[in-house]
This record gives C-alpha cells, sequence and structure tokens, in this order.
C-alpha cells in the first residue's frame, strides 16, 4: 500500500470514484486479487449453503482416479530411475530385489493420495449458477473463492486417460494474471463441457441461464455440431514438425557425431549405454508432441476459439477472441522448405499460471505446426480484418549491422491501421503481431551505441507472455514519427474498432447482477475503475 | 536534450531538485556497505590491507563519479501531462522515453519510504497490464505526488467513459 506521501499532505490516496455499478469489466491483470477470499460458515455436507443456494459437488469417482494417476506418475518416475543405467542381468537382479519392498511402498502412497483425494472431495463444493461462479475447498481452512465471471480469461477442460475412460473431465478456469484460478476434478463430461459453455457465454458479457441446454459435444474431439472447425492439423504434419524441430534434430546430431567419434576411434561399445537414455527422451519428446497433439483441431466456437488436442489425454482449452493480445509467427530454418510455421498468442493470465512449464507452453500455443494456408485461417479468425501480407515492411538502416551483426539484414517493421507488425532474424524468422487496441505502452530507447550510430529502439509493450514486439534499430527520426504515430493509431483504434474482436476493445460489460458487499481492499481504491475495458 | 526524447508541444517538468541529495546519500550509504564488508574481511583475515585499501579508493571513484553525475541525471529526469498520455523520460548513459496512454492505466501507486520522506520525497508509479512499461516518477515534492496521481486516476477515467 502506498504509505501517505508525505506530512502536510492529504492523507492516503482516496478513490478517484469507485466505479459506478460496480465491476472493472473484461478480464484484467488487476494486481489485486479478482476474487474474495472468505471463511466458509456452513457445513461442508450441508447441501444448500446459508444464503439457499444449492451446492455441488465433483464427481464421486474423483478419489480413485486421483490414486491411480499417482500411481501412474510415480509407476513412471521409477521406471526411469531404474532403466537406463547398466546391463540387463544387473537390470532384472535390481528390478526383482527392489520390487520386494517398493510394491508395498507403492500401495501405501497410493493409499494414502486416495484417502487425501477422497478428503479433498469430500470438502469442496461449488455452486455455478446464473449469479456467480463460488468453490469451497479444504478441510482444516475453508477457502472460498468467487470469481467474477468478467474476469475469466479462458476455460480448460482437459480428460487425462483414466478419467476419459470413466467419463470425466477436469475444468480448469484461468482468472486473469496474479491469480491461480480454480480446478474443478473432475465433473462428468457433459456437466463439465456445459459449465464450460455457460460460463465462456458469460465470459463473453452476454446473459444466459445456467440451465439452458446446448448442443452436447463429442467425446472423441469434444466439438459439438455448432462449432465450426477452423482448422485440424494431421498426424503427418505433426510428425514432420517433431522430426525437423530442434528438440528431435539436436540430439540426434549429438548422438550421430558421438557414435561416429567412437565408431571412428573403434570403441562404439562405450557409447552405446548412452543411446539409451537419448532413445528414452527422444521417445518421450515424440510422445508429448506427436500424441499430445494429435488431432490438433482449431475451431469456432460460440463467442471464442477453441483448441483440442490429444489422443490419450484429450485437452481442449477455449480462448474469447478479444483476449488475445499478440500473435507470434515464427518459422525454424528447417521448416522452411516445407512452408511451416509455429504460431504463439499472448492471453492473459495463461503464462502466470504457477504449474510447469509444458502447460504454459501449450497455453500460449495456437499452432504447434501449420502451412501457410492454415496459418492464414487462424490469423483470419484472430484477427478478422488484418491482412498481414498486405502490411509493408521496411528495414532498419544498414548502420544496424554493427549493432546486429548476426542478423541485420532481417529487422523489419511495420504497421497498418489495426496492426503493428516486426519480423526478424533467418535461424528463426519471426513475425510478432499487436493490434493497436492492445497496446499498453509506447516506450524509446537509445544507448551510447545507437547514439553515435544515431539509432533507436522502439518496443511496443503489451502484456507479458511469448510475444514481444520491438522495433530494433531504427534511424532516430523515424523512431520519433513511428512512436507518436504508433500513439495515434492505438487511440483510434480504441475509439473506432468493433468491440469483441481482438483488435477492438473488449466489449462493455453488464454490472454483475449481485451486488456483492465487500471490504474493499486499500489497493482496490487507487485504481481508475474499469480502465481495462479496452485492455483485454 | 534532443529531439527524439521530448515531448511534443511543451517542456518536460522537472522533478524536484532535492533528488540529487536524496540519490547522493544513497550512493554514499550503499558505497560505505559495499565497499567496507569485503575491505575488513580482507585486511583482517588476510592481513592485506593494501587491497582493502583498494576496494576504499574504487568505491570512493564510483561515488566521485555519481557525483560528477548527479546533475545530469537530475536534469534528465522529465514528465509531462498531455492530453491523451503521460511522457516520461530518464537517463544519460541509456536515454528512454515511456509513454502511457491515460486509457490505460490501471493502478497509480504513491510511495514514500523512510529515506525518501525525510527528503521530502515520493514516488509515482503507474502499472499497466505489461510488464514492460517501467513508468515511474521518482523525487516528486508530496504534493505534487497527490496532485499527479488524483489527475492521473481522474484523466484515466474520463478516458475510459467513452469506450
Amino acid at each position: 500500500m502506498s504509505q501517505p506521501p508525505g506530512p502536510g499532505s492529504s492523507p492516503d490516496p482516496q478513490p478517484p470514484e469507485p466505479s459506478p455499478a460496480g465491476p472493472a469489466p473484461g478480464g484484467v491483470a488487476l494486481p489485486t486479487t479478482p476474487v474474495e477470499v472468505e471463511p466458509a460458515r456452513a457445513l461442508p455436507d450441508a447441501p444448500t449453503g446459508p444464503d439457499g443456494k444449492r451446492f455441488e459437488r465433483a464427481h464421486p469417482l474423483t478419489p480413485l482416479i486421483q490414486g491411480w494417476l499417482v500411481l501412474v506418475a510415480i509407476v513412471i518416475g521409477v521406471a526411469r530411475d531404474l532403466v537406463p543405467d547398466g546391463g540387463e542381468d544387473n537390470l532384472v537382479d535390481s528390478l526383482a530385489g527392489s520390487l520386494r519392498w517398493i510394491l508395498p511402498l507403492l500401495g501405501l502412497v497410493v493409499v494414502v493420495a486416495a484417502v487425501a483425494g477422497y478428503v479433498t472431495w469430500r470438502f469442496t463444493r461449488f455452486v455455478i449458477d446464473d449469479e456467480e461462479l463460488r468453490i469451497e475447498t479444504g478441510a482444516l481452512f475453508r477457502r472460498s473463492k468467487r470469481i467474477p465471471f468478467q474476469r475469466i480469461q479462458s476455460i480448460d477442460l482437459s480428460q487425462p486417460l483414466a478419467a476419459r475412460l470413466f467419463g470425466l473431465a477436469e475444468l480448469k478456469i484461468e482468472a486473469g494474471a496474479g491469480d491461480a484460478g480454480a480446478k474443478l476434478r473432475f465433473l462428468s463430461r457433459g456437466k463439465a463441457s456445459q459449465l464450460r459453455d455457460y460460463l465462456l457465454t458469460r465470459a463473453a458479457g452476454e446473459r444466459r441461464s445456467v440451465h439452458e441446454e446446448g448442443p452436447q459435444a463429442s467425446a472423441w474431439t469434444d466439438l459439438s455440431s455448432a462449432d465450426e472447425v477452423l482448422v485440424r492439423l494431421t498426424p503427418g504434419q505433426l510428425l514432420l514438425g517433431f522430426l525437423l524441430s530442434g528438440d528431435f534434430l539436436v540430439p540426434v546430431l549429438v548422438l550421430a557425431v558421438g557414435l561416429g567419434v567412437t565408431g571412428f576411434l573403434g570403441v562404439v561399445v562405450f557409447a552405446l549405454p548412452a543411446v539409451i537414455p537419448f532413445a528414452i527422451g527422444l521417445a518421450s519428446a515424440a510422445g508429448r508432441q506427436v500424441l499430445g497433439q494429435f488431432n490438433y483441431t482449431l475451431s469456432r466456437s460460440g463467442r471464442g476459439l477453441r483448441i483440442s488436442r490429444g489422443l490419450t489425454n484429450l485437452t481442449s482449452q477455449s480462448v474469447p477472441v478479444d483476449r488475445i493480445q499478440g500473435i507470434s509467427i515464427s518459422q525454424g530454418l528447417p521448416w522452411r522448405p516445407f512452408g511451416l510455421y509455429r504460431v504463439r498468442i499472448d492471453v492473459l493470465g495463461s503464462t502466470t499460471g504457477v504449474e510447469d512449464g509444458s502447460k504454459q507452453l501449450n497455453l500460449s500455443l495456437l499452432f504447434p505446426v501449420a502451412t501457410r494456408d492454415q496459418v492464414r485461417t487462424g490469423l483470419a479468425a484472430v484477427l478478422p480484418e488484418v491482412d498481414l501480407d498486405a502490411v509493408e515492411l521496411r528495414r532498419s538502416p544498414s548502420s544496424s549491422r554493427w549493432l546486429r551483426w548476426g542478423d541485420w539484414w532481417t529487422l523489419r517493421h511495420g504497421w497498418d491501421d489495426r496492426v503493428v507488425v516486426t519480423r526478424r532474424g533467418w535461424l528463426l524468422d519471426t513475425t510478432a503481431v499487436v493490434p493497436h487496441a492492445k497496446t499498453q505502452s509506447v516506450r524509446i530507447t537509445q544507448g551510447p551505441a545507437q547514439r553515435a550510430l544515431r539509432l533507436a529502439t522502439v518496443h511496443v509493450d503489451t502484456t507479458p507472455g511469448p510475444v514481444t514486439l520491438q522495433v530494433l534499430h531504427v534511424a532516430v527520426e523515424d523512431a520519433r514519427t513511428l512512436a507518436t504515430g504508433q500513439l495515434q493509431r492505438m487511440r483510434r483504434a480504441r475509439a473506432e474498432a468493433p468491440a469483441g474482436t481482438a483488435t477492438g476493445p473488449a466489449r462493455a460489460l453488464p454490472p454483475e447482477p449481485r451486488a456483492t458487499p465487500q471490504p474493499t481492499a486499500p489497493a482496490v481504491a487507487q485504481q481508475p475503475p474499469g480502465p481495462d475495458a479496452g485492455l483485454v | 536534450m534532443d529531439e527524439l526524447f521530448a515531448p511534443p508541444g511543451t517542456a518536460w517538468q522537472q522533478i524536484s531538485p532535492r533528488w540529487r541529495s536524496y540519490e547522493l546519500v544513497g550512493t554514499a550509504v550503499a558505497c560505505l556497505l559495499l565497499s567496507t564488508v569485503p575491505a575488513v574481511l580482507v585486511g583482517v583475515l588476510a592481513d592485506l590491507w593494501w587491497l582493502s585499501a583498494a576496494i576504499w579508493g574504487f568505491f570512493a571513484l564510483l561515488l566521485l563519479a555519481d557525483v560528477l553525475l548527479v546533475r545530469r541525471r537530475w536534469r534528465n529526469w522529465g514528465y509531462a501531462e498531455l492530453d491523451d498520455d503521460l511522457y516520461i523520460t530518464r537517463g544519460v548513459m541509456f536515454r528512454r522515453l515511456t509513454v502511457v496512454p491515460y486509457g490505460r492505466m490501471q493502478v497509480v501507486d504513491v510511495t514514500s519510504g523512510p529515506f525518501e520522506r525525510a527528503f521530502g520525497l515520493a514516488t509515482v508509479k503507474l502499472v499497466t497490464a505489461s510488464a514492460s512499461t517501467d513508468a515511474t516518477i521518482p523525487g516528486l515534492p508530496p504534493d505534487e505526488a497527490a496532485r499527479l496521481r488524483d489527475q492521473l486516476s481522474q484523466r484515466a477515467e474520463a478516458r475510459l467513459s467513452g469506450l
């Protein structure tokens, strides 16, 4: 909190005026937590809460599946440790020896996990109705978390194999930067996809009752009759992309060099043990990238885009189009002959997730590997009014060679009415696109070397994520024109662009239905209310 | 200041001259702490007192450089409130200009630590949804900081009503 600025001045910052009808619209990276956490008073068993709400619980099979997932994770971990080193005999012996104590231990761990899962399940309940989304968790420390519909950034529906076999799914709700969001595991698939559609509709600012049934999504692809498939990546494409990616080429090259050298010296036997971990690493990377992305489908579904993927574990992620903050299209050198591209997007909140790196990676991915036409289709869905090919790109002056000796001739930038674009690199040819309406601020920087060469760099700032837009090393006059022009274009874009598209401001949202009496944290008091509307 | 970093049509508002003393004292304290610990350790443990002298000398030079440069650093800080955007500039070697549209401000933060308060200074910080925005104005007198805060929040609100 801010301290009073000093003696003799007005005390603590007063809110300019709390936003009239309440809600800060549109998911926002508010530094304050977007949810209220309050101690719940009701007993976990009560079917109705103190306010007469009907609480629901996750599916009763949840603890079982969680136990199973723990078991699988352990087995994979242990197996990895046991397998790679040592010769064959050694391996069998050590396996037989260690199984004697591993098995009971494993059983114990699974039982503990299942009991913990049961307790969690028993004490977790949620309300999703026409007024609110609230989740109560915790056996000892009860937490009640309420997420305003407008703060929802994206919703994932994931089905690990075990859950999928029982027709269950996990619902993950991303609520913007600085918040871990919420998880509901597991719900029946039909219920989960129905809730997902409902929440997305509400996130887009439309009213709808939770009881309205939508079209049912298919178990295989998570698509319903109402969804329009835009792009589907073929398995061949995914495999080709993987075989030409650094994840595959680097280990294979290292291995080839290693085998070549040892073969040349006639000591190839010593290199062979190293092959096994390499093979395992490659196989798991291939599994992740090919099976995990299997049947990768981008579809338009109601208010947003949906990405579903996976052969055994089906994941499907839904993003409202107006939450997309920036796009980057990149092509590594090996992909060039095949015309393949990787497309990433900035979505607020998804990169601040606290979980493992792979999850973050997936959340920011629009296409892991796509052809030119597929990229074009995808871009048309995200940025409907923009034709990237028509944007005229200018080069940075050749004096930039002293600062970027590796790729100065590739530095290009350009803009049109809706977006600003930069492109650079030849090892990894990357194009970054940021809609004017999503730009947060503009900066010019100049170091001593740049000053000597009369160059400067212009930064167009957007929300944290894989897309960064920097116009590197342009002539001083151009930098100034670019920056001031960019400010004008941002202003115009925010004022004019149609709401609800990636190039426009998020739609103005209706006020939250239920007036929530909440003790306003002082931090909230300082923020200019509502702003962000445009922001996301 | 050259035209690359000038605000369009107005002059920069300067930060308080007291900021110079604040910076100098800060640098002096930092230099003293940073140099004394290794210098004393080297002297006491290894009996290399000449090395300690060198360390002290090095930090004394740093401090001297800051004394010579602080005026320019202070002069190069500036901010300007235009109709739609706030302009902030800083830096001597590495110059920068940050422009934040009022409509993009999410939080306006005023801070003033005990040390800053002793000099009668406060810092205003603007937060947008971008982590790289870097819009901070240090060395403001408290009244000016409060005025700026109110002004910025008001403008942020006005800019947004049209959305």
